[in-house]
């Protein structure tokens, strides 16, 4: 009895600190920010209590459902594309390269710039006239633009499109245990997904698809509403190294034995690489997808430095959180800032609650 | 195990692939240094030099973006990132080391602490606090940011590096996540012999577990430091002075509102913000990607 | 061989730590030296460089006129932002330069300390002691002393919040030398929309291909005024009176209608792509500057630009066009905006603070400023020698907008930042989105605005304040 009633007080002195922070920092300012949700609080005077107000506000606040689009439309298409490059650059360095080391480095390095290093030399390299990128483009696209835009109409956004559907379709289908091939949950989701994309498609805000094609001088970025979206996803792609080092040091996990399983079946490498790696790495993809969306819900920081508070013309690049920091800090509503980030919490378990829940139909773990 | 390719072309293909791939990636990071190199005229151009014009001059023109000259009466006769008047650079430099210090120490110590009561402490309730633990790593930010404020605004911190470095001295739990994985791997003879000799815990914690998990405290002081050297929204909302700015914040101020950016000298800025980052990874590349590859080969 | 490394790395990284923990505790120190015992006040403004400068030499004077205070000077990028998360926070500085148009937002938030108070109680205490100094008062917080209009800007809900710094009235500002080249006579600038439109289309010339080489006038250039169109024609967007937005009414649509014309008129893609070669504001590559725009619509401050980049440029300045119904020559339509100093609640120093402030209103003072600025005076009256110092060639077309009756503010309402996005964010639809009539995005931000302007009612109501 004793030893254990020592060893009780010993934990907790141990984790006291974890603890003391935890209270202070954590579970009371989610209590105060819970309580402030209910109130109208402009920083300077007194909460006062009204009820649900900030959430009944919300529904009929055009700029608060303005950012939720932005910020659903980034997140759906930075993850998959964002996925999909990782995972093929992982399995480019898994390839037995001399050097290894040496090219995952340079992927990882951009992922360890500070954001707002980052953000700066993005600013640069999208400027409208001296932009490397626009430079180039006005070199390639006088001479290439019209030739694509004959052929195949909206060539731009149609393989942008089919390159964040069908990665989520195949990768989905693939989770798949071999036996299990009803459609149930996870056709459900693919599902949701794809009617999420169609309806934005169809009602015009993904407007740089819908456009003629691939315009002949390079865009201006950061100042045309239609391609502020573009940009950034662009720029989140440049960081996709963290995930490329998680998802390398996973194939190298891979057992070899199911490698040669895979060959004497007859397997080429693209249904070995569906069948067998994409399965057995399946635990950490839906981690890496689920930290995807906690962050894109939290983007504050480039889009705050590119485009500054208002979000950039027609606030194209107006995001969730930086209409929070508007509210809480410059509009005197921390009250109703308060209620946001308590929906923002509610999205973000949600939508891992929904991951989790296709994980047990999913994710293939391996036994023992 | 990597696959072997015995496909010649294939291999060819790949290593042109990844080439290609690396090319990009580092594409903008060149351009940064290459911008960072040229005279303000230069920068404006179009089509753009790769090099600055003439090369030999790249040098001198390093040493005016970087350095540059100011007279001891204060006129500016070239301007550059560390003797800039507005901007003050080795200011907010020794501001983000000092936070940086204070936080990584206070990260390391509190997370070891932590971590060895989940690990090596059998006690009533500390699954479930274990799982508390984690859950909080689902809390967005913003949530806590607003009551964080008022907090420390009542306590008299805003304006102080206070709210930046003392959460550090409390854990957080994705610290002490790694820590108490790693401490599991620790072979538990080793405690056994500990408390023969007549340690409490306090000295298993002490004599044995700290000293072996050297590995795995440097991937969390490292982490921890990046994550200090790149943190903006903090240091955004509670920081206020100038005097008090860091890097991150530092280098905002070079984005003027109406009118030229000088793109050399904020791009000479930014590399050297970069480079430190750079030169850790370059000097610990292992450690960071064994922590990153732990982390996301949790379940 | 890898352990060698592997301590070489480690020792590279024990290095780096240890230089980094030796610069953070030895390094460099806010290097201000400020002489002992006095009170140290920091003043945090918005301007940068040239502007700067001209502030600093009045902040340099008043620390070397007395002994007992000292004032630092911080140039803050989003001042507002800054100086209201700081005033919020419990750490403000001493004195903030905001704007006119920032009163009623920090008035409201409880942000700022009113100056009338101050002027009751210390307001002789610091004229007796300027009278010594100086061996004159010097300023006087009075209605006689500002003109008409910045009196009125200086006041919300009728008490006083801050004092002028400088001012400036916006109007048309053209290139003579582009005008003579059509044939336009450059001493006779447009004075109704009617003209307006004529002479911008003399004055815009087109490429072989049909690209714009010059744009006669472009109402998005430099968009930093995208919610005043409607004012010309005898509109507001704001009746400060029943506290309504008023976007959606006949003289805005006319005004709107307008803008949409340019795009309408000279093609929307090429109008567009014209732009988006536009050069730095300061730069050689300014618009008006490098031939792109014959006309604009700008502040005297762009003479700044002038005067560094090419100071033959030959401009011209004029009150800018308004609709016929509307003209009258003697009062002119003039959008006026000042900068202004304020004094946060929660200054430790409020006595001195005050003290500076009443200096920045001396007449030598605002003058100089007003003529480092390139701008209008605020004062009633200027002293001899003001104009023939005064860098721009025709400064008294803009004072005499600074004093016309029509000179009208920014909406003086708190929630001015809501209201002003929307009008930034609606320029894009105005100008690009040609099948969406201007009187329905006009709806739209009427609509948005005024459920800010209702839901701050409300919060108002709340604290039983009105």
């Amino acid at each position: 009895m004793k030893a254990a009633r020592r060893d009780t007080l010993a934990g907790l002195a141990f984790v006291s600190p974890w603890l003391i922070g935890f209270l202070a920092f954590m579970a009371a300012p989610i209590v105060m920010s819970f309580y402030y949700s209910f109130t109208d609080y402009p920083l300077l005077e007194p909460p006062i209590w009204i009820g649900l107000g900030n959430y009944a506000r919300m529904f009929t606040d055009p700029v608060f459902w303005k950012t939720m689009e932005n910020t659903t439309v980034y997140a759906l298409f930075a993850i998959p594309i964002g996925t999909t490059l990782a995972l093929l650059v992982a399995w480019l360095l898994n390839q037995n390269v001399r050097g290894q080391s040496v090219f995952r480095a340079a992927v990882f390095l951009p992922s360890l710039v500070p954001l707002v290093a980052a953000t700066m030399i993005w600013l640069w390299l999208f400027n409208g006239e001296l932009g490397i990128i626009n430079q180039a483009w006005d070199v390639v696209g006088p001479v290439v633009a019209p030739v694509v835009n004959l052929l195949v109409p909206g060539l731009a956004g149609a393989s942008v499109f089919a390159l964040t559907c069908l990665p989520v379709i195949v990768l989905v289908a693939r989770f798949r245990d071999g036996q299990n091939k009803g459609w149930g949950l996870f056709g459900l989701a693919q599902i949701i997904f794809l009617s999420v994309a169609v309806w934005l498609l169809l009602s015009g805000r993904l407007g740089w698809i819908t456009s003629a094609g691939i315009p002949v001088h390079g865009p201006n970025w950061l100042g045309e509403a239609t391609w502020i979206m573009p940009a950034l996803v662009i720029m989140s792609l440049w960081a996709v190294g963290q995930a490329v080092v998680i998802y390398l040091a996973a194939l190298q996990d891979v057992p070899i034995a199911l490698y040669e399983a895979a060959d004497l079946d007859g397997m080429g490498p693209l249904t070995r690489f569906l069948n067998v790696t994409v399965p057995m790495i399946s635990p950490v993809i839906l981690f890496n997808v689920i930290m995807a969306i906690i962050a894109s819900w939290q983007v504050f920081a480039v889009p705050y430095i590119m485009l500054g508070s208002s979000g950039g013309p027609d606030r194209a690049g107006y995001f969730y959180t930086m209409y929070l920091y508007d509210n809480a800090f410059r509009y005197q509503q921390m009250g109703y800032a308060s209620a946001m980030a308590w929906v923002q919490l509610l999205i973000i378990l949600a939508l891992t609650g929904l991951t989790f829940l296709l994980s047990r139909k999913l994710v293939h773990y391996r036994a023992g | 195990m990597a696959r072997d390719h015995t496909n010649p072309a294939a291999r060819v293909l790949v290593y042109g692939a990844l080439l290609v791939v690396c090319f990009i990636f580092a594409l903008p990071l060149l351009w940064m240094v290459s911008t960072s190199l040229k005279p303000v005229e230069q920068t404006l151009r179009e089509p753009p030099t790769v090099f600055p014009q003439p090369i030999t001059s790249a040098p001198s023109q390093a040493w005016k973006n970087y350095v540059g000259k100011v007279k001891p009466d204060g006129t500016v006769v070239d301007r550059g990132v560390w003797t800039d008047p507005i901007v003050d650079f080795p200011l907010y430099l020794r501001n983000t080391l000092i936070v940086a210090a204070l936080s990584v120490v206070g990260m390391v110590v509190s997370s070891a602490i932590a971590a060895y009561g989940f690990a090596r402490i059998k006690w009533r309730g500390r699954n479930t606090m274990f799982v508390f633990v984690l859950s909080t790593m689902m809390i967005p930010f913003p949530v806590i940011m607003g009551p964080m404020f008022i907090i420390f605004r009542d306590l008299g911190w805003i304006g102080t590096f206070r709210p930046l470095w003392v959460p550090a001295f409390f854990g957080n739990a994705f610290n002490i996540f790694l820590l108490r994985q790693f401490y599991l791997t620790i072979p538990r003879e080793l405690d056994e012999a500990a408390r023969i000799d007549g340690c409490g815990h306090w000295g298993i914690f002490w004599r044995i577990i700290l000293p072996l998990s050297r590995p795995a405290l440097a991937v969390v002081a490292l982490f921890h430091f990046i994550f200090v050297w790149n943190d903006f929204l903090g240091p955004l909302i509670f920081l206020n002075h100038r005097d008090q700015f860091t890097l991150a914040l530092g280098l905002q101020l070079y984005q003027s509102q109406a009118g030229n950016v000088p793109w050399n000298l904020l791009m000479a800025a930014s590399t050297l913000v970069i480079a430190p980052v750079v030169v850790l990874f370059i000097l610990t590349q292992r450690t960071f990607v064994e922590g990153i590859a732990t982390q996301g080969l949790k379940e | 061989m890898s352990d060698i490394r592997a301590i070489t790395r480690r020792t590279a990284v024990g290095v780096m730590a240890a230089a980094g923990l030796g610069y953070a505790v030895f390094g460099p120190r806010r290097a201000r030296a400020v002489p002992p015992g006095r009170v140290v006040l920091d003043y945090w403004e918005k301007w940068t460089g040239q502007e700067a400068q001209a502030m600093r030499r009045v902040v340099d004077a008043f620390n070397a006129s007395q002994d007992r205070i000292w004032v630092r000077y911080f140039s803050m990028g989003a001042v507002d932002q800054k100086a209201m998360i700081a005033i919020a926070g419990g750490d403000p500085p001493d004195v903030v330069g905001l704007w006119n148009f920032s009163s009623p937002a920090f008035s409201e938030a409880d942000a700022i300390l009113p100056l009338d108070e101050m002027i009751g109680v210390w307001g002789d205490e610091v004229s007796a002691d300027f009278e010594r100094l100086y061996g004159d008062i010097g300023f006087r917080i009075e209605a006689s002393y500002y003109a008409g209009p910045i009196w009125g800007q200086m006041h919300y809900k009728g008490r006083l919040w801050g004092v002028p710094n400088t001012c400036s009235s916006m109007g048309l500002v053209y290139s003579r030398a582009a005008f003579r080249e059509v044939g336009l006579d450059p001493d006779d600038p447009p004075k109704t929309i009617a003209e307006m439109d004529e002479a911008a289309e003399l004055l815009t010339t087109r490429r072989a291909d049909g690209s714009i080489e010059r744009i006669g006038f472009i109402q998005r250039d430099p968009g930093w005024w995208n919610w005043i169109w409607g004012y010309f024609f005898g509109g507001s967007i704001y009746d400060v009176k029943t506290n309504r937005a008023t976007a959606y009414t006949p003289e805005n649509i006319r005004g709107y209608d307008w803008v949409r014309s340019y795009p309408v008129k000279y093609g929307m893609s090429r109008l567009v792509s014209f732009q988006s070669g536009f050069g730095n504001y300061n730069s050689t590559q300014q618009p008006l500057l490098a031939g792109k725009m014959a006309m604009a619509f700008h502040g005297p401050f762009l003479v700044n630009v002038v005067n560094t980049f090419d100071p033959d440029f030959d401009y011209g300045s004029a009150p800018f066009p308004v609709s016929e119904d509307v003209y009258n020559p003697d009062e002119p339509i003039a959008l006026l905006e000042s900068d202004m100093l304020f004094i946060p609640k929660g200054c430790k120093h409020p006595r001195e603070a005050f003290e500076f402030v009443c200096f920045t209103q001396r007449r030598a003072m605002v003058e100089l400023l007003a003529i480092a600025h390139c701008k209008p005076s605020p004062l009633a009256a200027v002293s001899d020698g003001f104009y023939a110092r005064h860098p721009h060639r025709y400064i008294e077309v803009f004072n005499k907008m600074v004093r016309s009756p029509r000179a009208f503010p920014k909406p003086q309402t708190p929630v001015w930042p809501q209201y002003e996005d929307e009008f930034n964010a609606a320029i894009h639809a105005f100008w690009t989105e040609l099948d969406v009539p201007p009187a329905e995005i006009l709806a739209g931000i009427q609509k948005r605005g005024q459920q800010a302007i209702d839901q701050h009612a409300a919060q108002r109501a709340r604290r039983g304040e009105t």
